[in-house]
């Protein structure tokens, strides 16, 4: 049922309601290589009834509708205001929660009156939501347009049917007293007419004989919530005898079936769209880590990220790393003209999560959620892809290079001005020559075209392909090459210096293979 | 047994009652006390072990047991009818892992219709010797039988427990839950009256159904909703069937007690033994008297008479016994703590006359045979268990001495003996002390304090009757006597 005299709820999501279709199952390649479908996952964890998936795979193209979403962020992370969500989700989570116990049910009328607890636990719901909106007063377009319609379906004589009969009924069914008569086999149901407590009565009586401290032997029965058969048949006839409250109960289960307003509905699962990544960064916040709202342009500009990170990275460090243990956040600052970042550095030394990072900070920013990073100057990407080298199989019969190239050239295909592309030890399954040539014909090509391009590699003559490429290197400690210290620095490549140390520290030095081989 | 509580047998009795019962010779007393009842056994032991505190605790019960002896077939009559209620109960008891509410109310009920039975027996037994009664004790449990029980009131029972049989079939009334689950059961009367009046009058609307016979689910469900209809009630009765077990069962404890006695007494005087209502002073007043204080265990296992020793001891907090082997100072000395371990347990005493303060208890300290695993000396074994004593003896404790240190020279033994009984005597434990340390008695002697009481076994050469004199200790105890007696002629030849 929809509130009389109200116009169309706003959408807390999209100014004009809608947004663009989601991208679908074959494009999320690039959630995966940047391990934004393990964020996803974990938001949509325990929502998966509101299909928020499809939410977080549908970036905005457009700044107002980002600076729609940054509005709303900004009145939820007012905590009473968040609160007063997360309480809303809770209740309508109630309400979900009767109706499935209700479904689980055999018996009509122990189905029915489930149906007016998650009826009654929804009018509470809305009600707490309205006040608490209401004395709130959201400042954002959205908020305050949500507020004045669930204010305006609260005060609805509909609403307030839905709650009198309700209550009501569960009133007259609180009143219902039954008198059963067990002799045999036979079960009688029939009105109760004041018969006296005659427990109380053998109690009383003996009381003489139970003073001091006694033992209890008072059974405690398990009540599991579906009754038994001869249950259900005496509630049939208590349903019989009392045809006044019961009747009342079948005609509001019939009547009130799609009870659920469809705005509330819709805002219920919005609102979880930002609700479960508040919830999911307040650990990294409480850790020290900084979430920003970036400034976003749709023209090539400056592209500059201060304490950036990856996010998915940083949520496993702070949640199961030991306690103290402390997330590497990077800086990058890209002129205007400068389109091409590439990464050179020791394995694992930190490229492939700046890289991440680099293209994680995009995404969410054209999602108009807060991004992983102090403060961000980002454009807004029509489109993030990824090419990650070794785990792609496009084709069958061609080369792993050849598979590459084949992928590479779609992206290029696809790609914008505004298209973000982070590619990861790409042209790795060649010779360190081919690599260089086949990598500096694939650069010059993007240069070309002016996407923002994130290259992690370990070849470093593609660092210095021309003067629209900037160079980053993943460092090592000074002092102790093998310490790797997630530092990635703006500086020219610097070969190798670290791979002895880290061959010592594996048992690879020369003495030690000589001495381990000689064995 | 007590004014204002029950008496307990499994209560955990104190840690020095293993000495006791061996260096007293208990055990002779309870088999007396128990003849072949085991229940009495039990009894006696925990009631003999379990000292009261107080003079007007002791009065108490000799008041209770001079009514027994007044009567003794009443007494025997309650304890074994307080037995056979017990046993009757027993026999119908329900035992087993699934208590349903239901089995709980049918076996309450068979057992209550039992329990009622032997509770109106022991009304009437109570009734008929209630005039007879002179000690509180028994008063009260005359008195309160016929006005907790009278006939009227045992009807009413009645009619409950054939009530709570059920015949009508199992009326109960439910409201419905949140959930439109049955709850707040209620139990009701059968309907019988309602029955009939649905026939004749204007008929109140009612459905019915029958749960089919061979549906294990549905017999199931329907014995839990009449569980849940007879839940409380069954409760009540369960507990009224441990309450009334739970005073048979005090009943049979205290009578045991009395039983215990009357036997013990039985058997002294079958012997022409004296015994004598002690006299209780309290736990402050120093020193005891007694005449013809005799040892019990030692008669019992004898075919005559045993002879009994006059002491008048008041306001002394040691007696020492010197003298003669073989001279009665170790009868003497299990004959004290006897007769006060008996007078602290509400009984008589075994002697003419026996009067002492009530103490908080009483402990033994004999010689023990070597320790068989050789892990001590018998002097470390001796000095650890005194350190045992200390630690648990209390002012106004009686602490009966057997030659002790003397697992040592004399000298030491007496320096370690005067170590440690001079300062337990000044803190007001009384202390008898049989010794052959004659520089101990002899020190105490000239120590010249008049709260000592000194007792010589004299040199006899003949055999028992043995009577202690008052007199100092003694450089000899006639040692050679012995000697004589054994090899017929004298150490010294």
């Amino acid at each position: 049922m929809t509130a009389s005299g109200t116009e169309k709820a706003p959408s807390i999501l999209y100014p004009e309601g809608v947004g663009l279709p989601s991208a679908p199952l074959e494009d999320r390649r690039f959630a995966v290589d940047l391990n934004l479908d393990q964020v996803f996952g974990a938001l949509n964890a325990g929502r998966e009834h509101l299909d928020l998936l499809s939410a977080y795979y549908s970036p905005l193209d457009n700044l107002d509708d980002v600076a729609y979403r940054h509005e709303v962020l900004k009145d939820l992370e007012r905590p009473p205001c968040l609160a007063a969500i997360r309480t809303f989700a809770q209740a309508m989570h109630k309400v979900r929660d009767f109706l499935a116990t209700m479904r689980s049910l055999h018996n009509r009328w122990q189905q029915q009156r489930l149906f007016l607890d998650a009826v009654t636990a929804y009018c509470g719901a809305v009600t707490s939501l309205a006040s608490a909106l209401s004395e709130l007063g959201p400042r954002s377009r959205a908020m305050g347009g949500f507020t004045e319609y669930v204010s305006n379906y609260r005060a609805s004589l509909g609403f307030a049917a839905l709650v009198d009969e309700a209550t009501k009924i569960v009133g007259a069914l609180g009143t219902v007293r039954y008198v059963l008569h067990l002799q045999g086999t036979r079960v009688t149901v029939s009105g109760y007419q004041g018969e006296a407590d005659y427990a109380k009565e053998v109690e009383d009586v003996f009381a003489k004989f139970r003073e001091g401290a006694a033992k209890d032997y008072t059974a405690s029965f398990r009540s599991p919530l579906d009754m038994n058969h001869v249950e259900g048949q005496v509630l049939n006839l208590v349903a019989r005898l009392n045809p006044g409250p019961f009747g009342a109960l079948d005609r509001y289960f019939r009547l009130y079936q799609d009870f659920v307003d469809p705005a509330i509905a819709a805002f219920e699962r919005d609102s979880q769209f930002y609700l479960a990544y508040l919830e999911h960064i307040k650990p990294l916040r409480a850790a020290g880590l900084r979430f920003c709202y970036p400034d976003l342009s749709t023209s090539p500009a400056r592209v500059s990220a201060k304490d950036a990170f990856d996010l998915a990275l940083a949520t496993k460090t702070v949640s199961l790393g030991p306690p103290g243990s402390s997330v590497v956040t990077n800086d990058f600052d890209l002129g205007a003209h400068e389109r091409v970042l590439v990464v050179t550095g020791p394995n694992s030394g930190g490229k492939t999560t700046f890289a991440r990072a680099f293209g994680q900070l995009h995404y969410l920013a054209s999602l108009g959620l807060p991004i992983p990073a102090r403060e961000a100057n980002l454009v807004l990407a029509d489109r993030v892809r990824t090419s990650f080298g070794q785990a792609e199989h496009l084709g069958i019969g061609r080369s792993h290079l050849e598979d590459e190239l084949v992928h590479f050239r779609q992206v290029i295909g696809q790609a914008s001005p505004r298209t973000v592309v982070v590619m990861n030890e790409s042209f790795s399954s060649t010779t360190l020559a081919d690599a260089a040539v086949v990598g500096k014909a694939v650069l010059a090509q993007l240069v070309r075209r002016g996407e923002l391009y994130i290259f992690v590699t370990f070849v470093d003559e593609l660092a210095a392909a021309n003067n629209a490429t900037v160079s980053m290197v993943a460092t090592v400690d000074p002092d102790d090459p093998v310490l790797r210290t997630y530092k990635v620095l703006r500086k020219p490549p610097e070969g190798q210096a670290y791979a002895a140390a880290l061959a010592e520290r594996y048992g690879l030095s020369h003495l030690a293979v000589e001495e381990r081989v000689g064995r | 047994m007590h004014p204002s509580k029950d008496f307990k047998v499994d209560r955990a009795l104190p840690p020095e009652s293993d000495d006791l019962v061996e260096d007293l010779g208990l055990g002779t007393l309870f088999s007396a006390m128990a003849g072949a009842d085991k229940f009495v056994l039990a009894v006696a032991k925990a009631a003999v072990l379990s000292p009261l505190r107080l003079p007007e605790e002791v009065l108490y019960r000799q008041r209770a047991l001079a009514d027994c002896a007044a009567h003794p077939g009443f007494a025997k009559e309650l304890y074994s009818l307080a037995t056979d209620a017990l046993e009757a109960h027993e026999k119908v008891t329900f035992w087993s892992l699934n208590i349903t509410p239901e089995s709980l109310r049918y076996y309450s009920v068979q057992s209550l219709e039992l329990l009622l039975g032997f509770l109106v027996r022991l009304r009437r037994l109570a009734e008929s010797h209630r005039p007879d009664m002179a000690s509180p004790a028994f008063a009260r449990l005359c008195s309160m039988l016929p006005s907790e029980l009278g006939d009227e009131y045992v009807k009413v029972l009645n009619s409950h427990l054939s009530e709570l049989k059920l015949a009508g079939g199992l009326a109960m009334s439910a409201q419905l839950s949140p959930t439109n689950r049955g709850t707040a059961y209620l139990l009701h009367r059968a309907p019988v009256r309602r029955l009939r009046e649905r026939m004749s009058r204007r008929s109140q609307a009612s459905y019915s159904f029958s749960v089919p016979q061979r549906d294990d689910n549905d017999w199931h469900a329907l014995g839990e909703l009449q569980a849940r209809g007879v839940n409380i009630a069954a409760n009540a009765l369960a507990q009224s069937v441990d309450h009334i077990v739970g005073f048979f069962a005090s009943l049979r404890t205290e009578l045991a007690f009395y039983v215990g006695c009357l036997n013990l007494q039985a058997a002294l005087e079958a012997k022409g033994e004296p015994v004598c209502t002690p006299v209780p002073w309290p736990a402050d007043r120093p020193g005891l008297c007694a005449e013809g204080l005799y040892d019990p265990c030692l008669s019992l296992g004898l075919s005559e008479r045993v002879v009994g020793n006059d002491v008048s001891a008041e306001a002394k907090t040691l007696v020492v016994l010197t003298g003669a082997n073989r001279g009665g100072k170790s009868t003497f000395l299990r004959s004290t703590g006897l007769a006060q371990l008996m007078m602290q347990a509400g009984m008589f005493a075994p002697a003419t006359a026996y009067a002492s303060g009530v103490c908080p208890a009483v402990f033994t300290h004999f010689k023990r045979d070597e320790d068989p695993a050789m892990t001590a000396g018998k002097l470390d074994e001796e000095l650890a268990r005194m350190s045992v004593t200390i630690s648990s003896v209390s002012p106004r404790c009686l602490l009966l001495c057997n030659e002790p240190f003397a697992s040592t020279n004399e000298r030491e033994g007496s320096d370690i003996g005067r170590q440690v009984l001079l300062p337990l005597t000044r803190a007001g434990v009384k202390v008898v002390l049989v010794t052959h340390l004659f520089d101990l008695a002899e020190s105490l002697h000239d120590g010249g304090t008049d709260n000592i009481l000194f007792l010589r076994a004299p040199r006899q050469a003949g055999v028992p009757p043995f009577k202690l004199i008052e007199g100092p200790p003694e450089p000899t105890a006639y040692g050679e006597d012995v000697y004589r007696r054994v090899f017929g002629n004298s150490p010294n030849r």
